[in-house]
């Protein structure tokens, strides 16, 4: 594949880390634009998988990038989709935490601090919301519900409700 | 039950990438839930409002959030240095490990038993998260901005985002500046009344 296939490619998942605000699945729709619509570069089928296994497999959802590099071209292409994605973010990110926490006694820094968070909160119940609307069936609610109230008020191992989630979906039961 | 540790910072770099990688290796579908505990409850590298504080800009920030929360830690503690080594904890073993099932995706996955395995997974997924937005609560300084004004924006937010489905940079924007007013109101006002007792 040329050059400037790999420039575009690359370019436009730098752009979209820019635009990833409030985690990558943010801008998973603009993605399949780019990769599926625009590029024709995997099928839809290869995408959805992608997603999939970036929520079963350990570690941050940012890791579907390296799927759909890898599918379309290989190990290399999926160091390469990756570094775009995360390097770029990742050096602006750190000069602004930098400049921040020189500047911590400033009044609009404080407020900033202060302000965002709840903002913050709700698109963490935002993202559960979202995700809760492909669990229909009851059992799933209460399920979810039940894990919430452990995790909230117990500090019970979350390697062992991942088991016992693996578990009932084995069984067939949420 | 979970261990207690209580190291209350890492030792070296070597420790930075080992606590990272064993985060991100318990993170299914959700690393921001171990790490709150590891890093706040286990650990005690942080307390739970100076965890929410680096959250939060690490959610507004452009970029993958819980990749830019590891880089704020580790330069935190280590500098530059520290900062490469905790983004590399958290992507090294994990991007192995998922470059592995890409390539074996077909045979394994699909249509498979573990199949209805994952849809149990990400159920407890979604559990968890929700979990951590009850445990961040806690995190939100209430004493400066009262009661009423977080949960207003938390609920405009939920509606703007999760029901309504619009851009999560809208909400960002809109609740992110009348929260910013409304903390900085409040901050002015208690630094007046500081003034006013002295």
């Amino acid at each position: 594949m040329s050059l400037i296939f790999w420039a575009t490619l690359l370019g436009k998942f730098a752009f979209l880390s820019f635009l990833a605000v409030g985690g990558v699945m943010a801008v998973a729709p603009d993605m399949y634009r780019v990769v599926v619509d625009e590029l024709f570069l995997v099928s839809g089928e290869e995408f959805l998988a992608a997603v999939t296994l970036g929520k079963l497999s350990p570690g941050p959802n940012a890791l579907l990038v390296a799927v759909l590099g890898y599918q379309i071209a290989g190990l290399m292409g999926a160091l390469l989709i990756m570094i775009a994605m995360i390097v770029p973010s990742a050096i602006f990110a750190f000069y602004v935490t930098r400049w921040r926490r020189k500047n911590t006694h400033r009044l609009s820094v404080q407020s900033f601090a202060i302000g965002a968070s709840p903002v913050v909160v709700g698109l963490l119940f935002s993202t559960v919301l979202i995700l809760m609307r492909d669990f229909s069936a009851f059992p799933t609610l209460i399920c979810v519900v039940v894990v919430a109230l452990i995790v909230w008020r117990t500090r019970l191992h979350l390697l062992l409700l991942m088991a016992l989630g693996a578990l009932l979906g084995l069984c067939g039961l949420v | 039950m979970s261990l207690k540790y209580f190291d209350s910072k890492p030792h070296n770099l070597i420790a930075l990438f080992y606590v990272f990688s064993l985060i991100t290796l318990q993170g299914f579908g959700g690393v921001i839930t171990v790490m709150q505990r590891t890093l706040v409850d286990q650990r005690r590298w942080f307390s739970q409002a100076e965890f929410l504080e680096m959250f939060t800009l690490s959610q507004v920030l452009p970029g993958p959030n819980v990749c830019n929360l590891a880089l704020m830690i580790g330069d935190r503690f280590f500098g530059a240095r520290g900062a490469v080594v905790a983004l590399m904890g958290m992507l090294a073993l994990p991007l192995g490990l998922i470059l592995v099932l890409a390539s074996s995706y077909d045979q394994v996955v699909a249509g498979s038993p573990l199949a209805g395995a994952i849809k149990g997974m990400s159920v407890v997924a979604v559990g968890m998260t929700l979990g951590t937005g009850l445990r961040l609560l806690s995190g939100i300084q209430t004493e400066i901005v009262g009661r009423f004004a977080p949960i207003f924006v938390i609920a405009i937010v939920l509606y703007m985002v999760g029901y309504l489905r619009l851009s999560v940079v809208w909400a960002v924007l809109g609740c992110g500046v009348v929260s910013y007013i409304w903390a900085r109101r409040c901050l002015k006002a208690r630094s007046a009344k500081q003034k006013a007792h002295q």
